[in-house]
């Protein structure tokens, strides 16, 4: 047939598919339900299990309906008997060696190899030998267990871990006779995207350690959500036992992550019932300490400072919703009159508003799905793997799968570089110039013609150095080359934030603000100077998070009047005055706003504690109490003003978030309702129509990957596409703020900032001197005060004269030498110390692993264990140079603190050295002063 | 069992530390057996193989040293490896005998050959003397049924084995004296044809030819252990070699 089309007949009905489709998709969209285990919807086929063997008319054998496009003409029969005695056959096969533990496994109620075995299987077995046995249930990792017993040997994990995540440590073993499950010896199953092995799992072999023996399925209930960790947003369903979250599984969604979600996003919902949750307002007493106290007089007191204070700063953080977003700028913008307002903490030196040059849009202009048609990505920024992870994914598949090439520009070795087609090692601050070069001298054979799609994709990688050379230089990329841009912020409420103005020079909709207020290092700056009165801090944690820790400390040294509103009691909420519990993601109706610009929605499943609400409601409130009465009862009264207010979100529908309770039942055949016309009748058993998965309560399945079809089904009836806003019109030209294209033929940029390193090779040392981005004199450029400067070269080093890091339980570095926080080891003036001293100015270049000291993951039981240890990474001549080998531990002083960090060696730029921004017992930001900071390393 | 780690995201660089079981010239080796191939991953058997040669097993750092070679993982050098039984996951003898005990061989005293060599080298079928010298194997069909009983050392084939044969060719190997099979090849350790297998069609760089420690073919010698005790039974020799 023409246009790709075909007509085939499934069970005597006709149906018209696209040509090379799977049958088995095909089948289960007319509603013919086929039975499967290895096929999953989001890998290849292998047709491993023999359970989706049909009869296909003209064919001498059955045939596996996962691995057998549709053709045209084709008559399909899967009710065939031949079929069915095949598809009882392997069942009957399979529970030859599988155990009877439906009892005690976590699997039972929503397992597909029970629910198949009552639709599909033999009422009973004929095997009477003895079963096959393997030790019980392995520890494979801290979050995945295993029983190997109970595989059915789909290699879904397998092909899971190997295709889509990349990090093949699960593998089956002894092939042949005694195939089974298993890691190596005992390395652990250490990829951050194990938890989706659990997911797919089509039994109770891999399990999650922390929901294990936990709830069973029909004793939860379940509410849709997102991830509120970063800024992919994936999809996800929060499922809570009394009260309690106690799992969270992905959501598919093909535009965002697909079928997967990252370990962190799965196994990270601890937090939210940790008991050390804030739950009710507190006062500081003239005694100095916390009093709890009622919403009524904490209000009060804010409100009676906010009425006579003149200068007020107000952080917001990027864990909240597009609603508290919207909230805190109209706070800040309209009730409080003031512009110093931000919500960049660890991204401060992020300009996102210089990407609106492109489009008048603050944010991206690609979407998730813009990576899999482009000829060419360009990745300028963080290792997505450790900040975005599910992005890392998407990227994965576009260039392993789609074909895309990969132009990686880094300082330092990623995750990427791995499958990158060239790899650009710049230096620290040398990507603008690195960019730069792609865009003058754009080599077609590098990166495809001008014109075919490409994607440029920023994001903020080191938290302290200014991003804003950067974004200008991929903006004018992006523009030269008539490519989109993908913005990647940090966190899941980063782009919302940009969005509904909670920015020093943007107002909701990318307007600019008439004026311009300050920035978080601004207002921080104020209130050190005693310059502010009044610190409002919403969901903000900058103490943990701000890329100057001194600064942060004389900021809150200065006594300024603080408010938090917060989840738990940080490090920054114990400087407050007045604090309010703010209610998490899971007990709340919000949405968030992803990379990509899409809103996606939460619904509340489990009680904030105490009297904890939400930020906006809190803002609100405040406004309230100014007599600015909002009269905001709901979130959807806060979305009916953020689009009759927001330009760009005026048309944002948010009518499909109750097509989640639409029934999926609608075209949907459940394996325990069998379809006269269909299917073959089941015999009623103990828990035969029992509405598997249908929980009441739960709007829609959400437990399981059980059975695929709602996976499938899932994608039309309770679709979560989210919305991604259209843009305001271009601005015009005149305001660009980007060059413009030079004459053709000019000069492609500084060559020697550029080298290309084709995949395979290593990368070329560089020269020895330090060519980062920005001159070491203006290194402390923004801080005023190096009064009572000491370099390290100066002191010689002495022990006894540098405060010594101790990397204490709360996780700040403690000082034990003298406090001022202007000391510092090294002052504006000095040169770098010569070799033969043994010690050396680097340039600080820092970043998030998944596994930090977050204020979220650390009270995540699950997940607080795994984070690395820190360390310093130095390029190996530089580390030579020094006299520093792989596991040596050096000193690391900066902003008059000194640690001790334990050496690794990478793949570095010269001249830079990468420290992870905050683990167990460090916070880099304590070494960090001013932007773009520098560092000095030595042998203890 | 509980595993103690810190995440990393499966960052192969992070793994634990591990031993390179290669040598500079098993290295040199090692590098050329990759080299044979367009894509490393290729190499996977042979480089087992090598492993073989050098630990008298696949051990566990082997398959590490193996695993960063060509840029898999551990695990799935174990998937691959202990799919084929020639690869000993476990210490081995320098030399294996495997015994026949299908149903010709049985018919014509298999299991008389199995006590005698239970009691020769002291201990049952499926174990490896206490002196690591011998491995003793019970098999399924060798395919040379017509020379039953079958045994193999280090698949090379003898046939009709009595009893006392087999126990003159252990005293033999342990003397350290040559034995050849009944195609007239010498029996190899198992360290010898791990490396053979290995190396078959590599050649090491600045070197003229292949290196193997023997030419298959061309140089067999008449078997030195056929006892004439009993009738012969015709084979074409040669045809049967393991
Ligand atoms: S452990 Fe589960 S997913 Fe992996 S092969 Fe076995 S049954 Fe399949
Ligand atoms: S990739 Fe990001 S949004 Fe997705 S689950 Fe992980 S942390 Fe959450
Ligand atoms: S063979 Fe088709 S689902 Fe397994
Ligand atoms: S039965 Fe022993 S070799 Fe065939």
């Amino acid at each position: 047939m023409s246009d790709g089309k075909v007509t085939l007949t499934i069970n005597g009905h006709d149906v018209e598919a696209e040509e090379n489709r799977l049958l088995i998709d095909v089948a289960e969209e007319l509603g013919v339900y086929v039975p499967r285990f290895c096929y999953h919807p989001g890998m290849k086929s292998v047709a491993v299990c023999r359970m989706c063997l049909v009869k296909v008319e003209g064919s001498r054998k059955l045939l596996p309906a996962c691995a057998t496009p549709v053709t045209d003409g084709m008559v399909v029969d899967t009710v065939d008997e031949e079929a069915v005695d095949a598809q009882e056959g392997m069942l009957e096969f399979l529970l030859i060696n599988h155990p009877l533990d439906c009892p005690i496994c976590d699997r039972a109620g929503e397992c597909p190899l029970q629910d198949q075995t009552y639709k599909h299987g033999p009422g009973s077995s004929r095997y009477i030998e003895p079963k096959r046995t393997y030790e019980k249930a392995l520890e494979i990792s801290d979050l995945v267990v295993l029983d190997r017993e109970r595989c059915v040997l789909c290699w879904r994990c397998v092909r899971f871990s190997e295709e889509i995540a990349g990090d093949a440590f699960i593998q089956l073993i002894d092939r042949g006779a005694g195939t089974q499950v298993l890691t190596f010896k005992d390395d652990p199953f250490d990829s951050y995207f194990s938890g989706n092995t659990i997911q797919i799992c089509p039994v109770g072999a891999l399990l999650s350690k922390p929901y294990r023996f936990v709830s069973r399925p029909w004793d939860l209930t379940s509410a849709p959500s997102v991830c509120s960790y970063c800024a992919v947003g994936c999809p996800l369903t929060n499922e809570a036992r009394a009260e309690k979250v106690v799992r969270c599984q992905a959501l598919p969604n093909e535009n965002v992550n697909d079928f997967w979600v990252c370990d962190k996003g799965r196994f990270g919902y601890h937090y939210v019932s940790s008991e050390e949750r804030l739950a009710s307002p507190l006062v500081r007493t003239d005694a100095d300490e916390f009093e709890a106290t009622s919403w009524g007089r904490a209000l009060d007191v804010v409100t009676g400072r906010l009425r006579t204070a003149r200068r007020i700063g107000i952080i917001a953080g990027a864990h909240l919703t597009t609603e508290d977003a919207y909230a805190v700028s109209k706070l800040a913008k309209k009730t409080l009159r003031t512009s110093d307002v931000d919500s960049r903490l660890q991204d401060a030196g992020a300009p996102y508003e210089r990407a609106a040059a492109l489009s008048g849009v603050a944010g991206s202009t690609a979407t998730l799905n813009d990576l899999e048609s482009a000829r060419t990505i360009v990745w300028v920024g963080p290792d997505p793997k450790e900040v975005l992870p599910v992005l890392y994914l998407r990227l994965r598949k576009s260039v392993l799968e789609e074909g895309a090439k990969l132009i990686v520009v880094s300082p330092r070795r990623i995750s990427l570089d791995a499958i990158a087609t060239h790899v650009i090692r710049c230096d620290v601050g040398g990507e603008a110039e690195a960019v730069d070069g792609l865009t003058w001298g754009f080599d077609t054979a590098v990166a495809g013609d001008v014109g075919d799609p490409l994607v440029v994709c920023w994001g903020p990688s080191s938290p302290g150095r200014d991003e804003g050379p950067i974004v200008d230089a991929v903006v004018a990329l992006a523009r030269n080359k008539n490519a989109k841009l993908l913005v990647c912020p940090p966190h899941a409420g980063s782009q919302g934030m940009i969005d509904m103005g909670v920015h020093p020079s943007l107002d909701p909709g990318y307007t600019p603000s008439d004026s311009r207020g300050k920035d978080t290092r601004g207002i921080l700056q104020a209130a050190a100077a005693g310059e502010l009165d009044i610190l409002l801090l919403i969901g903000a944690d900058p103490v943990a998070d701000f890329p100057d820790g001194g600064l942060v400390a004389r900021a809150f040294g200065s006594g300024v009047f603080t408010v938090a509103v917060e989840l738990f009691p940080t490090e920054s909420v114990a400087h407050a005055d007045v604090v309010f519990p703010s209610a998490a993601y899971a007990e709340r109706e919000g949405t968030f706003t992803n990379l990509e610009r899409r809103i996606q929605k939460l619904e509340p499943l489990t009680a904030p504690p105490g009297s904890a609400s939400e930020p906006w409601r809190i803002c609100s409130r405040i406004a309230h109490g100014l007599g600015d009465d909002w009269g905001w009862a709901g979130f959807n009264d806060v979305w009916t003003e953020i689009r009759a207010t927001v330009p760009t979100h005026a048309h944002v529908d948010l009518t499909w978030a109750g097509q989640e309770s639409r029934p999926l039942s609608l075209h949907y055949e459940s394996p325990f309702q069998p379809d006269p016309t269909h299917g073959r009748s089941v015999s009623a058993g103990p828990g035969a129509g029992y509405p598997k998965g249908h929980r009441s309560g739960a709007p829609f399945h959400t437990g399981q990957n059980w059975p695929l079809s709602w996976e499938l089904r899932g994608f039309e009836a309770r679709q979560r596409p989210g919305i991604i806003p259209s843009r305001p019109p271009e601005p015009p030209a005149g305001d660009d703020p980007v060059s413009p294209a030079p004459a053709p033929g000019a000069p492609a940029g500084d060559d020697a900032a550029l080298r290309l390193i084709p995949r395979t090779d290593t990368p070329a040392g560089g020269d020895a001197s330090l060519r980062s981005g920005t001159p070491l004199s203006s290194a402390f450029a923004s801080e005023a005060s190096p009064s009572s400067a000491k370099g390290w070269s100066r002191t010689g080093g002495e022990d006894g004269d540098s405060p010594e890091v101790k990397a204490g339980k709360s996780g700040v570095p403690e000082r034990s030498g003298e406090s001022s926080p202007a000391a510092t080891w090294h002052s504006v003036e000095d040169e770098f110390p010569s070799f033969s001293e043994g010690r050396r100015s680097f340039v600080l270049y820092t970043g998030r692993l998944l596994y930090d000291e977050g204020a979220m993951v650390s009270k995540t039981v699950a997940l607080k264990s795994l984070a690395r240890r820190p360390f310093v990474e130095l390029n190996e001549e530089d580390a030579k140079e020094l006299g520093l080998s792989e596991g040596d531990e050096a000193l690391v002083g900066g902003n008059g603190v000194r640690a001790t960090l334990e050496v690794r060696l990478g793949d570095i730029a010269r001249g830079a050295v990468f420290i992870p921004y905050d683990q167990p017992g460090w916070r880099a930001n304590s070494i960090i002063r001013g932007v773009n900071p520098v560092v000095e390393v030595r042998h203890p | 069992m509980t595993r103690r780690y810190q995440a990393t995201g499966g960052d192969i660089d992070e793994q634990n530390g591990y031993r390179n079981v290669f040598d500079d010239e098993q290295q040199a080796w090692a590098d050329a057996i990759v080299a044979k191939y367009p894509n490393p991953r290729s190499a996977v058997l042979p480089l087992l193989f090598l492993v073989q040669s050098v630990e008298g097993y696949v051990t566990e750092d082997g398959m590490r040293t193996v695993a960063n070679m060509i840029g898999l993982t551990p695990a799935q050098i174990l998937a691959s490896g202990s799919f084929y039984t020639m690869l000993k996951k476990q210490p081995q003898g320098e030399y294996l005998i495997s015994v026949c005990r299908n149903i010709s061989c049985t018919h014509r005293g298999a299991y008389d050959v199995i006590q005698a060599l239970s009691e020769r080298l002291g201990t049952d079928a499926g174990n490896t003397t206490a002196d690591g010298r011998f491995t003793f194997e019970t098999a399924e069909c060798l395919a040379t049924c017509d020379g039953a009983p079958s045994i193999q050392i280090n698949y090379d084939d003898f046939y009709d084995v009595t009893p006392q044969d087999a126990v003159a060719l252990v005293d033999k190997l342990e003397r350290g004296e040559e034995v050849r099979s009944a195609a007239g090849e010498r029996v190899r350790t198992v360290r010898e044809i791990s490396f053979e297998t290995a190396t078959a069609g590599a050649r090491l760089p600045g070197t003229a030819g292949d290196h193997r420690a023997r030419t298959v073919g061309g140089e067999a010698q008449p078997s030195d252990f056929l006892p004439d005790s009993r009738p012969k039974l015709s084979h074409d020799e040669g045809s049967h070699s393991g």
